[in-house]
Parts: C-alpha cells; structure tokens; sequence
C-alpha cells in the first residue's frame, strides 16, 4: 500500500446542507455607524445573535494586515448549534480612521450539519464560497437561509494541508498533540490558515466536535477558544494568554514535550511530510466514537503494520496478522484496518 | 514630550480680562464729520489717505491730513524686510514631507491685530452696506454676517457695537471676507500666508539663512504668547505678551487669536491626497487662546479654516505695501 | 465595596469575579486588576464615570484630552494617574492628535480597552481627593449593549456601579437633521433607567451631563446648548426632562477646522483634523464632579 500519498478522493455526491447567515461589518447608515449585525436570516434567535456579536472580528481583528487579510472562527453557541466567522477586509473602514473594514460572514448550523463538512471550518469556508458569488445580499437586512454542499468542499480543503519544512511539521505536531490532549493552545504561525489545514487532517472527528478555533484573528479573551492559531502575539497578549491556561507554542521558539499520543502524532507528521494528508484526513474523520492515546495509538500502529506487509515477504505478513489477530479493538477504524490487512495477507496467499 | 515645555500657567492673572459674569458695556458709536478726506482720517483709515493720496492733492488739509496719515502708519506698522520661506504643503508635519520656497518682498505688517475698536469705525461707517469693498459672489452672504442681536457686525457683537471692556482685545468672530473688506476699507489689505511666515520666522535672505521657529526665537516659552498653556482661557489685549514681539517689534503674532491671511490653504495629507474642507478653506497662522499644542502655534505651521467661518479664535491684521515716494 | 474575597482569590472591581493574586486583567470581564489594587493602596473606594455614547461621537477624543488637561492642571484641577496603563489613553490621543489624524477605531473587545484610573482634587479652599476610572468604551460594544442587554456584560456593570455618566451625542450630525443622535440617546436614558431605578415613579440621581460634542460644527451650539438639544435633540430631551434628577447640557470641541481628503480609488474620505483648539472639555467632567 505505501505510506499514506496525497490520493484524490472520489467527490461524493454532494449532499445540500442548510444554515442560517448573517454579515456583520462596519457600515453608515441613518441607523446607526460602526460594527453590527447588518443582516441576517430569521432563523437567527436573538440570544444567538447576541452572543455572536460580543464576540465577532471588529476592527484590527485580522492578523494579515494585507487588504486580502482572511480570518475565521468556529465556536459551539449556548443554544447548541455551531457558529462559524468567516472575516475578511473589505476595503477600507468607512468612518475613516484608518484601517481596513473587517466583513464577517456568519453562519450558524445545526451540529449533523456541521458534521457533513467532517467539522472542519475550512470545508464549510470552501463550500460558502462556491454558494456565495457576492456579497451583494448584504443590502438586505432580511435574508435567506444558505444552501451549502458538503461533498464539493472536501478536496479544497485539503489543498490548504501542506506543511512545508521540518520546523513548520513539528510545530503543528506540538499544537496537534495539546489539542489531542485538550489543553487550550495558542500557535503562532506564518501562515495560520495553512496550518489549520493540516492540523485538522490529524484531528479525530471525536475531538473535532467539539473544538472551537480561532485562525487568522488577533487573540483576545472575548475569543477565547480552544485552538487559536495566530501570527504573533504582543508581550501583553502573551501574559493574557497564560494567564488565562493557554499553552503557546511560538513559531520556532518552542520545545516539543512528550505526550502520550506519540505514535499517532509520528504518522501525522510523516502524513504531512508526504503529502499524505488527504488519507490521514480519511482516517480521522473515521474516529468519532473515541480519541483516547490508546485507541489513537492502536490505529497508527496498525496503519504502519499495514504499509510494512504490503512489501513483506509471506512469512512477515503472517506474523504481522498475527499480531493484531487477537488484540482487542479500541475503535472501529481498527476493526476496518485489521479487515484490510486480513484482506491483503488473503489475496497474496490467494495470487500463490 | 509634554511635561517641562510647558506647565500650564495655572496662576495668569490679567487685569484687563473681563471676568465672567461682569455685565458687558456696549462702546460709544464712531461719530464723524467733515469730507471724506478728514472722515478717512477720523476713522484711523491711514492706508486710504496714503495710498490714494492723488485724489486729495487739491484738498486745503491734505498735507497735514496726509503727514499724520504717515506718522500714525509709521506707529502702528513695522517693516518685514524681504525674505524667502519655505511653505509646507503636507498636514502631515515631518521633515521631508513637500513644500515650497517663496520669496517675499519686503512689506509693512501691523504691529497688533484689528481691535474691536478699529472695527467698530468699520462697522460705524457703515462697512458692511459698501458693496465695492466686498467680492461679488458674497454679497448673499452678507445677510449672515450679523451679531447676536441680528444687526451687522461680528458675531458676539450686539446692537452692531462692541463691549467696551474688549476694546483693545482683538476683534474675533469674523471671517475671512469680513477680515479682508475691514482691510480695504481702511487701505491695507491682508498679508499673504508667506508674508505672515517671513514676519513671524524672520528668514532674512543671508549666508546663514536662519529661521526661527517663534517671533521670539525658537524655545516655546509660556509667559511670552497666550496659548492654552498660558492659561488664560481668552483674548488678552492687543498690546500684552510684549516678550513675545518678533525682532521688528510686531506683538502676538503667535498665540492670542489665529489671523486670516490672504491665502488659499493647498495641502496634502501623508498619502498625498488633496486635502480640501466643507468650504474654500483659507489659511490661518499663528495660534491662539485656545490651541492646545505649542508645535502648532509655530511660524511655519500652516492650517486653515473655512472662509466664511465666524470662530472666537480668528482674528486678523493688515499689511500694507510700502509706500513710494 | 469589598475587594478581596479571600487570600487565594481577588474580585473584580467591575465586575466581581474571583480572579488568580497575580491576574493581570479580569477573567470574565477583561477589566485591568490593577484598578483593585489602586483601589486598596488608596483605601478608599473609586468612582466610576463612564463615558459613553453612539460609534464615532467622540469618546477616545473626549476623554484623552479631558485627562490630559487635568494632568496639566487646567481650571485648578490637579490629577495623577495611577499605574502607568492609565496614561495610554492620553498618549494614544495626543500623539495621534499632534500629527493631525485621529486615533484608531476603539476595539469592540473589551480586552483592549483603555482604562484610566485618576486621583483628581480641585485646588481650593478645601480640597478634596476623588478616585476615578474611567474606561474608554467602544461605541459599538455599547451600541450593541443598549440593544441587547448582557451582550456585553462588562458594560452592564461597568454603568450600574457609575458614580457619574458623560452621555457624548453628536451635534454635527443633529444639526444636519439626523434623528440617530437622538434616537440613540433616548434608547440610552432608557437603558440606564432600567438599570438605575426599579420604582418607576422616582428619577434617576445619578448625574447624567449631556455633551454636545463636534460643536465647531454649529457654533450656535456653544451660546445655549440646552436650547440646542431642546430643539435638535427632542426626544433626549423630553426623556431628561422626565426621568433625570440631575441633567445638564454641555457643548464641547476639540477640532478647530477639519479637512477632508480622498483618492480615487475609493469612496472613503479621510477627515483629517487640521488643528486642536479645545472648548467646553472640563466644563461636563467638573460639573459631574460637583454633583459626586
């Protein structure tokens, strides 16, 4: 089989998936200036909205200070369901005092909607934006429910997981292993949009839903949630962030400490450095009835004993089945592995 | 970058500030007779008598009308010498930021703004009903110009008079156009914003081409201008602050009120965009009673305001030519 | 006002919530605990004046040159900033004011809000020392507050605890015949209502000065700013009229001329203040102090 290469999954009939919307931004108007909630669609509840506003990107939000800055957020609200930031500038700030107009596409789905999009707020930020073709709806301040497609947003995603050079490979191992762990983690990183991509591949589905991100947004304890990746953090904000339990893991300036996932996190970074993150992404997305160290180890090991008996001589592979014939399986995704590998020791004495 | 420059003068006392609460005293109307000739002189319009002095040459008193002209110029003027200043053309206040060199000839400035005094004989006169002393296109604009109590004049004027007390205090609540007809009427006329510069920074054409960055020199210093800093929330008298004179004896070009000058105000911001305001902005100098920052109470710090603005703040003073034999 | 729960905890002074000895900034609310530990080394309790008002009005302007005069002792005032944190307010404001732009947006995070913690006296015969936080607020945050009660919570108890409240409104824009000014101002009397009085047949005593700010724009403002309001500003005032004990009208500016400039390549227009000429800044702080 070899090691996990950047295979292209066949597109799954896309299946349409259905959220609320809303934009929030900076605009004037005879009712009012400054950022608000301009428009959203009635499935809004007002504790919803209330909630989203105390904590949507304002002004200077963006770590890319470019006029093309792209930041999002993915966060579980008090009612249940997920509200997901996708921010961007938009020209500039029209009370002109400098900067750029932060717009901020909101939308809130159901956790099973959510969950077609394998809880990752990037497939959902590809699947918007092949639905939205402008922002010209933001003129309505009533709008209409969002169809999205789940199917169609898987492979874009992955397009974003290439880590590019060893420190950058085991810095996101680092971050990877705090979420494993649940510890609140703070990542500073070049490029933090990258660096969700890959990190996700990594990430059971288990812990997926329930893991709010920040990514490309400046940190601020209004957004305090459990993954944040960001570009650099002030002295201040550094304080901010210890003080308030985060692990940060700076760019080139950290130390990488043992952790019990540690085979599970040397297949992610082998994963990355092959560009295999499209079949470790597979394999995560598969893991949402557990994310234990054990069971996480269990399906690395097997992973690895299946990429060793497809080279091995009869006697290996045997040996191999052996091993695993009688270990008790932590997971479903073990089971199907062990399947395949019986499958594959099967053929081989079959073909002899 | 604040504390030691200037500590607010917490202490300023001035006798001739009017306390608030004090009832105001309206000042006596201008009474005139005579020609036109000995009326000029009455009403301290020198820049008429000497500038236009052919039509008089037939006049029985125009020798002694026109040696008193002359002599009371020669009191209330003082000689800027010719120059060269360098004009900013940013709002953006940094070195290397664009201007422009503009040489001036030398020219005659008011020792003191225009009082409310002197503006009284305009308005006396009727200065505001003379319509050749005012531009065309403002002539509608003229049924704005009026006090509180709606008669013309300036704006915290009422009854079209001045409160006494305020005599010697310069003239405020005026704008541009009412500043620059003051000035014809009485035969001067506005100086330029690089004439104001040259008189407040004294680059004199030389070797060492120095400038100053006060009339006084270049350190602030609180007790020779009335900013904010000086702490005296108003107008003082035209003749206080005597340590702030410039070299030629002109007071208070800094601090006090900001004067008009005849100068349209053409900037741009850091990132080189036109800078332009609600109106044609005309450019103003010189600080005043309330400006917070000494930096921009400096000879060479250009701002403006809008032309028909009637503030508290602006005030002006005249130039003249200088006279030919 | 207790400061200290326990030897292991210290509460906010906002807010309340218990936070770590050695927490720079409040859990819950984000509001510096250095204010708790100013409040205990005076050993007397501060006073909270808020500053608030609709996005744009004014606030970070107001109240950056407000606490730089009383720094510079303008009108007898004598005031010393407590913690260094307390100085960035002014700082931020003056050295943006200086070079003729405004300063930046106030972030609606409430984390990145200026606080500022003063000891003022105004010199007499009698002196007497008041302690005052004042926190600039983003008008947005306050907007949304206003709107929605509990959206942003710091808020809520940052105006319940108020010894003292600057409500700025925009004159500029009432004297162009916008009703937001006033609407906002109504919908912000009401919100404080709610919070200040629960027998609706008594008013509010907390001292409330209504700041007219960008006067410049409509110098009629200064000569009676009540009659202004009262004609520009009706709803607010009818509102005041009924439910405040203690009101008063202010008008106040701090740009003399304004320019305005912008490129072709977008609709934005950029004002820039071309010069600072400060009237009516103490007049609403003094007054409120008096009425502490």
């Amino acid at each position: 089989m070899g090691a996990p290469t950047a295979l292209r999954p066949a597109v799954a009939a896309g299946k349409p998936v259905r959220c609320e919307q809303g934009w929030f931004t900076s605009i004037r108007s005879p009712l009012g200036n400054g950022y608000r909630l301009i428009a959203a669609s009635p499935g809004l509840s007002a504790a919803e909205k209330r909630e989203l506003v105390a904590c949507a990107p304002t002004h200077d939000s963006l770590c890319d200070q470019s006029a093309n800055g792209r930041g999002l957020a993915a966060f579980r609200l008090s009612s249940g369901r997920w509200c997901l930031f996708l921010s961007r500038h938009a020209g500039r700030e029209p009370t002109a005092r400098g900067g750029w107009l932060v717009e901020t596409h909101v939308l809130v789905l159901e956790p099973d909607a959510y969950q077609q999009f394998g809880f990752n707020p990037l497939c959902v930020q590809a699947a918007r934006d092949v639905a939205l073709l402008s922002p010209a709806d933001t003129r309505r301040s009533c709008l209409p429910p969002l169809e999205l497609t789940s199917g169609l947003a898987a492979t874009s995603a992955f397009d974003c997981a290439v880590a590019v050079d060893e420190p950058e490979i085991k810095q996101l191992s680092a971050v990877t292993a705090a979420v494993l762990e649940g510890t609140p983690v703070i990542g500073t990183v070049a490029n933090p949009a990258r660096a969700l991509g890959g990190l996700m591949t990594a990430v059971p589905t288990a812990i997926r839903s329930r893991l709010s991100i920040s990514c490309g947004l400046r940190f601020t304890p209004t957004r305090a949630f459990t993954l944040v990746l960001t570009d650099r953090l002030s002295h201040e904000r550094l304080r901010l962030a210890e003080e308030h339990g985060y692990r940060v893991i700076k760019e080139a300036a950290f130390t990488l400490e043992p952790s019990a996932f540690e085979p599970w996190l040397r297949l992610a970074e082998d994963s990355w450095r092959r560009g295999g993150a499209a079949e470790l992404d597979r394999i995560s997305r598969q893991l949402t009835e557990t994310c234990s160290a054990q069971a996480l180890t269990q399906v690395a090991a097997m992973w690895l004993d299946l990429d060793l008996a497809e080279g091995a001589d009869e006697a290996t592979r045997r040996a191999i089945c052996e091993r695993h014939e009688n270990t008790q399986a932590l997971s479903s995704v073990y089971d199907n592995l062990r399947e395949r590998l019986r499958a594959s020791r099967d053929a081989h004495e079959t073909a002899w | 970058m604040l504390s030691g420059l200037f500590a607010r003068n917490s202490a300023a006392k001035d006798a001739c500030s009017v306390v608030a609460g004090d009832q105001a005293a309206p000042a006596d109307r201008t009474r005139t007779s005579g020609d036109a000739l000995l009326q000029a002189l009455q009403t301290r319009r020198y820049g008429l008598i000497v500038r236009g002095r052919q039509q008089w040459l037939q006049h029985p008193h125009f020798q002694s009308v026109f040696e008193e002209a002359v002599k009371a110029v020669d009191e209330l003027f003082a000689l800027v010498p010719e120059g060269m200043v360098s004009l900013s053309l940013s709002t953006f206040d940094q070195p290397g930021q664009p201007e422009t060199e503009v040489p001036t000839a030398a020219f005659l400035l008011a020792r003191h703004a225009v009082t409310n005094a002197d503006y009284q004989l305009f308005v006396d006169a009727g200065g505001y009903q003379q319509l050749e002393i005012w531009p065309r296109d403002i002539w509608p604009h003229l049924i704005n110009m009026k006090d509180q109590t709606g008669q013309p004049g300036p704006r915290y004027w009422r009854d079209g008079q001045h409160d006494r007390r305020l005599a010697r205090h310069p003239v405020v609540g005026v704008c541009y156009y009412e500043a620059a007809a003051y000035a014809a009427w009485a035969g001067y006329r506005l100086p330029t914003d690089a004439e104001w510069q040259m008189a407040a920074s004294w680059r004199v054409r030389g070797a060492a081409d120095a400038q100053r960055r006060y009339p006084w020199g270049d350190g602030f210093e609180v007790g020779r201008c009335n900013l904010w800093a000086s702490g005296h929330g108003g107008t003082l008298p035209v003749e206080a602050c005597p340590e702030g004179a410039a070299p030629n004896g002109v007071l208070q070009l800094v601090g006090n009120v900001w004067e008009w000058t005849d100068g349209e105000f053409r900037c741009t911001d850091r990132d080189g965009r036109l800078v332009v305001g609600a109106t044609l902005l005309k450019t103003i100098r010189g600080g005043a009673y309330d400006t917070y920052f000494p930096w921009q109470a400096t000879s060479t710090f250009r701002t403006a305001a809008d032309s028909m603005a009637r503030s508290p703040n602006i005030g002006f003073r005249c130039a003249l030519d200088l006279l030919t034999n | 006002m207790s400061s200290t729960v326990s030897p292991s905890f210290t509460a906010c002074l906002i807010c309340g919530t218990r936070n770590q000895p050695k927490a720079t900034v409040c859990k819950e609310c984000s509001a510096p605990m250095a204010l708790v530990h100013e409040a205990e080394a005076q050993q007397r309790p501060p006073r909270i004046v808020s500053v608030v008002g609709d996005s744009n009005v004014g606030k970070t302007v107001y109240l950056g040159f407000l606490l730089d005069m009383l720094s510079q002792r303008a009108n007898q005032f004598e005031a010393i900033p407590r913690g260094a944190y307390s100085v960035d307010l002014p700082q931020n404001v003056i050295s943006h004011m200086a070079y003729r732009m405004f300063p930046p947006k106030t972030p609606v995070e409430s984390s990145e809000w200026n606080w500022a913690y003063y000891q003022v006296c105004k010199r007499g015969r009698s002196p007497k020392w008041v302690d005052l936080v004042m926190p600039d607020m983003a008008g947005e945050a306050i907007a949304a507050e206003v709107a929605a009660p509990s959206t942003f919570r710091v808020i809520e108890q940052l105006l319940a605890r108020s010894s003292g409240v600057l409500l700025l409104v925009d004159a500029a824009l009432a004297a162009h015949g916008s009703a937001q000014p006033d609407f906002f101002g109504v919908k912000m009397l009401s919100y404080l209502d709610s919070l200040y009085t629960t027998d609706r047949r008594k008013r509010i005593e907390v001292p409330v000065a209504v700041v007219l700010t960008k006067a410049d724009y409509f110098p009629e403002c200064f000569d009676d700013p009540r009659r202004f309001a009262q004609a520009n500003l009706t709803r607010l005032c009818n509102l005041c009229e009924s439910r405040l004990a203690k009101v008063e009208f202010f008008a106040t500016s701090v740009v003399g001329a304004l320019g305005y400039a912008t490129s072709e390549n977008d609709d934005v227009v950029t004002s820039i203040p071309l010069h600072v000429s400060l009237r009516g800044v103490l007049e609403p702080f003094e007054w409120v102090l008096q009425q502490l």
